[in-house]
């Protein structure tokens, strides 16, 4: 049983079956059925050709994997019990937006070039202020907290002395700490 | 947030626009005919455009055009309320950028001034980083540990040792399925490891033997395209 008519002269005749498609970028010239047969369109089957990703992607040929039942590429906001199959919403879980009221408020997305000139001040500042006392501690002594450039990150012990500095001198003044 | 199409919304002063301008009258006038209902939307819908003046132009005007993104010095002088505000106003002009960038995309114009994407991107990256920096130093002068997710080290199955973010166990773990630090490798991974090291030693070796062929060459050597000898005396 066959579905195309084959010659049995040796001749090769137009019938597609006598002209396999090659790779579709290989063909310079004319495309379509009657110049080479049928056409072989591969290249949604290869992943990465519209930035893509397989294993991401339910929609990756309608294939519809079952580990990506209900992928919806956000937090879940619950979880679905095993014994009982129903999705049980958990309230810690859902993500909750802070928006603050931005009316009057000055900043801006961008920071003007002009900026940089009022930063190389107070860089050059506080550097030769570093090489005249010696070293940054005793340079940040005597500089005024908001003109120090670069400002300094936040650390655990510039936080220990905002918060519990004073209260745990006073303590150790007054002999709370059991060494007298 | 959604970003909107821009075809979705039309008004009169749309058709006024350097966009809509350039297209053939007898394509304008159809469209116009089609969208005689004035329709306007709301001020927040409106915040996801840009200027109309800004439409499909090469570059904004000197006035509007942006600075440069916050540096994390900067954004350090910067209260946490602040913090938050510059947050959103970055995320607003983010989602504009995207609309705009979009619909330009759409209608195959050149969108003014592209870097702004990347600059107020910058921007929330170093915002998240200061954050996460002033809230490492809570956690670490709270409870002695850092703001970070913990991490374990584990070997995997061809003997490398790397880190990995630890997780929850909602249940003991059975046996033979958590993973640990191997010190000392058996079967296929020890000869995997053996490989690899072999494999860098080479590559440590080859780039030696670079560096000595380029500081053997000399300016005539440039000048007149002749090559270094290919073999030292080691």
């Amino acid at each position: 049983m066959k579905l195309v008519l084959v010659s049995t002269r040796g001749v090769r005749s137009l019938n597609s079956t006598n002209f396999p498609a090659p790779w579709p970028f290989v063909k310079k010239g004319a495309f379509g059925q009657r110049k080479i047969g049928p056409m072989n369109y591969e290249k949604f089957k290869w992943p990465g050709q519209n930035r893509e990703f397989p294993e991401l992607s339910p929609k990756f040929q309608k294939l519809n994997p079952k580990e990506l039942h209900r992928y919806t590429g956000v937090q879940a906001d619950g979880f679905h019990d095993e014994k009982t199959g129903e999705f049980v919403p958990v309230k810690e879980m859902r993500s909750e937006l802070v928006v603050p009221n931005l009316d009057g408020f000055k900043l801006r997305p961008y920071v003007s070039y002009r900026t940089d000139v009022q930063i190389e001040k107070r860089r050059v500042a506080y550097e030769k202020k570093v090489l005249e006392k010696g070293s940054e501690r005793l340079a940040d002594l005597h500089t005024v907290e908001d003109e120090r450039w670069p400002p300094p990150k936040m650390s655990a012990e510039t936080l220990f002395e905002l918060a519990y500095g004073d209260t745990v001198r006073s303590a150790y003044k007054e002999g709370k700490y059991g060494n007298k | 947030m959604q970003n909107f199409d821009f075809t979705n919304f039309h008004s009169l002063r749309f058709f006024k626009s350097t966009m809509w301008r350039s297209l053939p009258s007898l394509v304008s006038s159809a469209v116009r005919s089609q969208n005689a209902v004035n329709t306007r939307f709301s001020s927040t819908m409106k915040q996801f455009f840009d200027d109309e003046a800004n439409f499909g132009k090469a570059e904004l005007r000197p006035k509007h055009r942006p600075g440069r993104s916050w540096t994390a010095e900067e954004l350090r002088l910067k209260s946490n309320s602040d913090l938050h505000k510059l947050w959103y106003v970055c995320l607003k002009e983010r989602n504009m950028l995207i609309t705009m960038k979009k619909a330009h995309t759409s209608r195959a114009r050149n969108m003014p001034n592209p870097e702004r994407l990347d600059r107020v991107h910058e921007t929330m990256d170093r915002i998240e980083s200061v954050v996460h920096e002033r809230n490492d130093a809570v956690f670490r002068l709270e409870t002695g540990e850092s703001a970070a997710p913990r991490k374990r080290t584990i070997t995997s199955f061809a003997g490398f040792t790397y880190q990995k973010q630890a997780t929850e166990h909602f249940a003991p773990p059975q046996l033979g399925q958590k993973e640990y630090e191997t010190p000392y490798l058996d079967d296929d991974a020890y000869v995997m490891q053996k490989l690899w090291q072999e494999k860098e030693f080479m590559k440590n070796r080859d780039r030696l033997d670079d560096e000595k062929r380029r500081a053997a060459r000399t300016e005539d050597m440039d000048r007149f395209k002749r090559g270094a000898p290919r073999v030292f005396n080691r």
